[in-house]
């Protein structure tokens, strides 16, 4: 399959500025990173706060520009001054807070934002404005005012705002650090479905582990780095080495794991409830 | 300190025909030195019970007494009131102000009334406690990470020396490792005496560190209980849209697959050895 | 109690006002609001009640809401009829203290009274009935011939409804960063104004660096959906007269018709608007017969 997004051993620094505002020093978020995702992947990206995941997401859809290396999506450089607009189309982004990306004051007139801002004819706006609302659930409140929503609501609403671009791939910057247990849930699903049934690329950061159990993919990083690569199960069976990087386990698997250090005869990686429940049904008639 | 709360209500735009009742005839007593835990959707009213019990709303009826005493008396002036009970509010880092981390949390103790000189110690050791080294007290608090800024935030509250600490949703936006930071020293200061009322939708980190658990549905109480007790309802908190932890689930469904284990297990640990003590019979 | 501003809050509703054309819409409340200022008695005053009641009605509003939004200028209209009872002059009805009550002040008062109060309904009769996008929208339309002068409409337009949207979340957040400080004995309600004053400073610096932080996130998301200023920009909900907007007009003509009916009727008007009418007309009657 092709790589339908290449990041390749970019750099970024940021300048650490003086009173004055003038250069004192810079300070390197991404240092060598190099990602890749193919078309229709769901990959997770894991770090603790501050270890550059943020700053990695802004570079695939060209809000930032690595210093080094370069950043292709779709066959586009994102270097390419020319291709900014479609390479932001074709890679949306969801961000962390749900309050400061709504930019209509009403629901649709939000989802249609994108859209407007490609210069989409005002019925086909119409037809994917309601067809991106249906998609995440969201229809009902399609005349609401996006402040009496609830945040899992909220960022439901900024996933439509993407859908309606038609993009093939969407980036979301840690989009449930601020909600309740309800709304992670909902984003989770949204996300979950968008690449299930319309095949689209998600390439999730966050920093709550049960949420990348069900990728494809995780990438682990740390300073700036990307320090651990491979499948939810690979990653999730080498519990030191994501606690020197600041993560934890989800708890299922920490279960696990800690009955195998106690003598039980478990497979490494069990990740849900369903794979632990039938390893201890099998040891019982064992 | 004992808190009480008896009968206490709470309305936004009362006697208004939009008039809500987010704390709704709740009556409670918290000992001094607990743990408290209190949990529930958003919108349960949660939130606006603590305000209450801080004096931060008025209630709309019934009364909260600190040792026996009403707080609406006239023995606890505001000041008196502030420095017995501290408040986090979600998210505190954005009420930072000050040019320096010291000046900051000195903030609240010069409010109290102390010296300068008073204050400037009481911050120090607020500070020391949370974890922030002597070097960065001259550091601006807009320049710190989000995890230190968060630990500055809350050391400008326990600078006013409080008997009682509520914090609304300490742990929202951290990593794993910030989580765990924040939560060991609530911990930590629970056992030098402070009573903690932490108000959280992480059913995790409740099971994990409180003593007691309150759970919140339309304005009343809706379980009272440790951990243990709570957390066996799975049933009736789902009907009120919140989630036992992953483990109590995990041990339900090890029970169902027909092997011998109890179910009101709320931590990794103990379903460990729940699960090995089961295994071994 | 930041809560009850109503201007600015759409009333979702299906009602022959809700369709119109916003232009149509601004250009009405416009022609309404200078209609009440040429007024001064009542018999105009109550043509104009029964012309915005009419309104109203079809709005589909309830009234109770449209009241709502009066509360919070309830000190402006107490404030504007006791000005006008006392401060007025003429003939002298009662008279006690200091103060003297005169029949003009209150012909005044009831006057200013009702003028303020129909204003008000009529304004928020036009936020209440068109979202703000769509009344930035209409503005920015209305707008745009000034663009051959250089005045960015489109952005100063994108800015108000940006204004707007944030306006509410900006109140809250005050709300809860004045709890917090006053958690940590912050003294707002102090008597001398000095240390009011200075108790702002741990309010607003929090406030300012949050509306900073959320304008830096705010454009990138606006960057990140593809935005690049009006050029080439298409709209959802493109603006167009329907036939409720022709009837509107027509409505709106013969309400024009009527203000000068009795405008020029009970001489309301001002003596030089009066003089440039018939200036107006002098020219405009034998030009067009001519044709």
């Amino acid at each position: 399959m092709d790589k339908f997004i290449e990041i390749d051993k970019i750099a970024y620094d940021y300048n650490r500025l003086d009173e004055e505002g003038n250069v004192e020093g810079v300070n390197r978020a991404l240092d060598g990173v190099s990602i890749d995702a193919k078309r229709g992947e769901f990959i997770t990206i894991l770090g603790a706060n501050g270890s550059g995941k943020s700053t990695l997401a802004k570079h695939i859809n060209a809000l930032l520009f690595p210093a080094e290396g370069t950043v292709t999506v779709d066959g586009n450089n994102t270097a390419d001054e020319e291709k900014l607009l479609e390479i932001r189309q074709c890679a949306g982004m969801i961000f962390q807070n749900p309050d400061n990306q709504i930019i209509g004051t009403i629901v649709e007139e939000d989802v249609a934002f994108g859209p407007e801002n490609m210069g989409v004819e005002s019925k086909e706006i119409r037809e994917r404005v309601d067809e991106s609302l249906k998609a995440v659930g969201m229809y009902d409140y399609r005349e609401s005012s996006p402040n009496k929503l609830s945040g899992g609501q909220k960022q439901r609403v900024s996933i439509a705002g993407v859908l309606a671009m038609h993009p093939k791939c969407i980036i979301m910057d840690e989009p449930t650090a601020m909600l309740d247990p309800q709304g992670r849930r909902e984003v989770i699903r949204a996300a979950r479905a968008l690449n299930d049934v319309e095949g689209i690329t998600i390439i999730l950061i966050t920093h709550y582990m049960e949420e990348a159990i069900y990728s494809d993919r995780i990438y682990v990083m740390d300073a700036g780095r990307v320090v651990m690569e491979g499948t939810p199960k690979e990653i999730f069976s080498k519990t030191e080495e994501l606690k020197s990087h600041k993560l934890t386990i989800p708890q299922v698997t920490a279960v696990a794991v800690a009955l195998k250090e106690a003598g039980l005869n478990l497979p490494d990686g069990i990740l849900s409830r369903k794979e632990l429940v039938a390893e201890l049904a099998r040891l019982k008639k064992e | 300190m004992d808190i009480e709360v008896r009968n206490l209500t709470y309305e936004y735009d009362s006697g208004t025909p939009q008039a809500v009742r987010a704390v709704d005839d709740v009556s409670l007593t918290i000992p001094g030195g607990q743990f408290v835990g209190i949990v529930g959707h958003t919108g349960s009213g949660k939130s606006t019970l603590v305000q209450l019990i801080d004096g931060l709303l008025k209630p709309t009826a019934g009364s909260v007494y600190l040792d026996g005493e009403d707080i609406a008396s006239r023995k606890f002036d505001r000041k008196h009131m502030r420095s017995l009970i501290g408040i986090v509010f979600q998210y505190p880092e954005y009420q930072l102000f000050e040019t320096t981390i010291l000046k900051d949390v000195c903030f609240g103790p010069l409010n109290m009334g102390l010296k300068q000189e008073e204050a400037v110690n009481a911050a120090t050791d607020a500070l020391l406690r949370l974890g922030i080294p002597r070097e960065s007290f001259g550091a601006s608090p807009f320049e710190i990470s989000g995890g230190q800024k968060r630990r500055v935030a809350i050391a400008g509250v326990l600078a006013m020396n409080p008997k009682i600490l509520i914090l609304d949703e300490p742990t929202a936006g951290l990593d794993p490792g910030g989580r765990e930071e924040v939560l060991g020293l609530l911990k930590s200061l629970n056992e030098s005496g402070l009573t903690i009322i932490l108000v959280s939708h992480s059913m995790e980190d409740v099971a994990k560190y409180v003593d007691r658990i309150l759970v919140m549905n339309e304005g009343k109480i809706f379980m009272d209980g440790n951990g243990k007790e709570v957390f066996s309802h799975v049933e009736q908190l789902e009907e009120i849209g919140l989630a036992a932890p992953e483990v109590a689930y995990l041990m339900k469904a090890v029970h169902d697959a027909g092997i011998p284990v109890a179910t009101n297990i709320t931590t990794a640990e103990e379903a460990c050895g729940e699960i090995l003590r089961a295994l071994k019979n | 109690m930041l809560k009850d501003i109503t201007l600015g809050q759409y009333y979702r509703a299906d009602s022959v006002i809700h369709r119109l054309d916003p232009r149509t819409k601004i250009v009405g409340t416009l022609v309404y609001m200078i209609s009440l200022f040429l007024f001064n008695n009542l018999i105009c005053y109550v043509f104009a009640a029964v012309f915005l009641t009419f309104v109203v009605g079809l709005s589909k509003i309830p009234p109770k809401f449209m009241f709502r939004g009066m509360r919070s200028v309830l000190f402006l209209l107490v404030f504007t009829v006791i000005y006008n009872i006392f401060l007025s002059t003429g003939t002298v009805i009662v008279k006690f203290w200091v103060f003297t009550i005169t029949y003009e002040g209150i012909q005044q008062a009831v006057c200013m009274l009702i003028r303020l109060f129909l204003l008000i309904v009529g304004s928020s009769l036009m936020t209440l009935t068109t979202t703000p996008n769509q009344l930035t929208d209409g503005l920015e339309s209305l707008f745009k011939p000034l663009k051959i002068f250089k005045v960015p409409v489109h952005e100063m337009a994108m800015m108000m409804s940006i204004a707007l949207r944030f306006i509410p979340i900006l109140m809250e957040e005050t709300d809860r960063i004045m709890k917090a400080q006053i958690a940590r004995g912050a003294d707002l309600e102090n008597r001398n104004i000095f240390i009011r004053v200075k108790s702002l400073i741990p309010i607003l610096v929090p406030l300012f660096v949050s509306a900073f932080r959320r304008a830096g996130d705010l454009a990138l998301a606006m960057e990140a959906r593809c935005y690049h200023g009006g050029e080439g920009r298409t709209r959802m909900k493109a603006m167009s007269f329907s036939a409720g907007d022709i009837v509107a007009w027509v409505i709106l003509a013969g309400y024009i018709f009527a203000v000068v009916f009795l405008g020029v009727t009970f001489k309301t008007f001002p003596e030089f608007l009066v003089l440039e009418m018939k200036a107006g007309l002098e020219y405009l009657i034998p030009t067009l017969s001519a044709r």
